[in-house]
């Protein structure tokens, strides 16, 4: 692993199109963002309690809801546990708009739901929206 | 569980005038909840029994009361016509009807479990194809969302581009669209086969006017005059009715765009029996040859190449009137224009 001193926007998503668009679009947005991709549930928790030793936080984190190793609503689970990122907004970020995974999603104490837009344009502006709502709104503490 | 009588009519005296063929009674249940039993019944059989003196005279009764036997007369021979009754059943024909009855029992719950098991094997196709259902949804919009987005990629970052291959991607970006509004419509069609329909009274004239101002939102139809007669309501489900009249009106409309003047007319009729809507248009019209391939799915008749459309709206409609218990039909002349009717059952009106 590359040493990292800072991540913003750490993502777990496992479809290899969805996670390069992804990070081709953040880097649209804004060059300085810093993103790091996990494409497997168990993997992502390996590398976030890592960040707590080493100290890095992550200002938002983005999970797909299907996933090797852990699910996105067990990863989710997990992260709510783990004190060092109680004030790190966690966002599901999938194709599922089934009601049900919503509604376990916002029980389990997701802090917001978005379904995957259709298309790379939609896809900047979703995440644009997103940046800007809890980067302004979620101070995280560096 | 099992009765018989060789004296039915006696028993059953409503039964004298069949005494000929039915004199003699065997009864017996299959099903007390569904009130179903075997009756065998035996023909009337006229006897003649002997006795040695009339036995109703054997005892008389004396001025005083008491009880005296008759002294016989003579040794003559009396005879007796018995009337109303059959041969006796023998042990045998009760054994053979008793095993009988246990034969069509046994053959009825047979019968049953070879429903149940076609209804269970029914019930895993159905749940197999929400499945299907599901896995087109995710599966295939997945890897086409990614088509889409790799060719607006190029489209936004990459400036050494020519027209021609912008005009490619721009035809990527175009058919990844229109494959994505596909698949919607095979949800949105497979929806109205699962769901339940809750049936309630429908207020038709609100319900035809939010349709109405709908299709003006989302068509925006220049030069139509949009009549709508009177609007009886009916019992249904309310969201899928307002599925019905929104694909027969938004295609009224649409199919007469390009007529000059578009005249779009919706009426209700009740009858006795049921009640009869119709939309009329003075549209393209349909090739009555193709009657009822209009109402297949993804079928799109050769004169709408020029209008907007997947094919998923009419048998949404046909669809929506199956699980209503109603009817549609059409008339239509091509370059006339068409009427659509459907017709909803009153009794279904509490």
């Amino acid at each position: 692993m590359t040493r990292l001193n800072k991540v913003d926007i750490f993502l777990v998503e496992d479809n290899e199109d969805f996670s390069f668009l992804i990070e081709k679009a953040i880097d649209y947005i804004d060059k300085g963002l810093s993103i790091k991709i996990v494409d497997n549930g168990l993997s992502a928790l390996e590398v976030l309690k890592h960040f707590d030793q080493e100290g890095i936080r992550p200002r938002i984190i983005l999970l797909d809801l299907n996933l090797p190793g852990l699910s996105g609503l067990d990863l989710l689970i997990e992260i709510k546990t783990i004190e060092f990122l109680k004030q790190v907004p966690v966002i599901l970020f999938t194709t599922s708009d089934n009601p049900k995974d919503v509604k376990a999603a916002i029980e389990h104490g997701a802090n917001a739901y978005v379904t995957k837009p259709h298309g790379y344009i939609a896809l900047i502006d979703c995440l644009k929206s997103l940046f800007n709502f809890w980067f302004t709104h979620h101070t995280t503490i560096k | 569980m099992v009765f018989y009588t060789h004296r039915f009519p006696t028993i059953y005296p409503a039964a004298e005038k069949y005494s000929d063929f039915a004199s003699g009674l065997f009864a017996c249940i299959l099903s007390r909840e569904l009130s179903e039993m075997i009756l065998i019944f035996k023909p009337e059989q006229k006897q003649s029994i002997n006795w040695a003196g009339n036995p109703e005279k054997a005892v008389v009764a004396a001025s005083d009361g008491s009880l005296q036997l008759s002294p016989r007369k003579s040794f003559e021979k009396w005879t007796e016509i018995v009337r109303y009754s059959s041969e006796k059943w023998s042990r045998a024909e009760i054994a053979a009807l008793v095993n009988l009855r246990e034969q069509v029992i046994y053959q009825i719950n047979r019968k049953a479990d070879e429903i149940r098991q076609l209804n269970e094997r029914l019930k895993v196709a159905h749940e197999e194809l929400d499945t299907f259902s599901f896995t087109v949804s995710h599966d295939l919009r997945t890897p086409l969302s990614a088509i889409k987005s790799y060719a607006e990629l190029l489209l936004l970052t990459n400036e050494s581009l020519d027209d021609n291959a912008k005009k490619i991607l721009g035809r990527i970006n175009a058919c990844s669209d229109k494959m994505a509004l596909l698949i919607k419509e095979i949800l949105n069609y497979s929806s109205y086969t699962r769901n339940e329909i809750k049936l309630e009274k429908i207020n038709m004239g609100q319900l035809i006017a939010d349709v109405k101002n709908a299709i003006y939102e989302s068509l925006q139809p220049k030069n139509l005059e949009f009549i709508i007669g009177i609007t009886p309501d009916i019992t249904g489900d309310a969201v899928m009715i307002g599925q019905v009249f929104t694909n027969l009106l938004g295609n009224a409309v649409k199919y007469s765009s390009k007529s000059g003047k578009a005249v779009v007319k919706i009426e209700g009729h009740v009858s006795e029996n049921e009640t009869i809507y119709t939309v009329t248009d003075n549209g393209i019209g349909i090739d009555i040859k193709y009657y009822n391939r209009v109402f297949e799915l993804f079928k799109r008749m050769d004169n709408v190449k020029d209008f907007e459309g997947t094919g998923v709206g009419l048998a949404i409609v046909k669809r929506i009137m199956e699980k209503h218990d109603g009817r549609i039909w059409f008339e239509s002349q091509l370059g006339r224009g068409t009427v659509f009717y459907v017709s909803f059952n009153n009794d279904t009106i509490e």
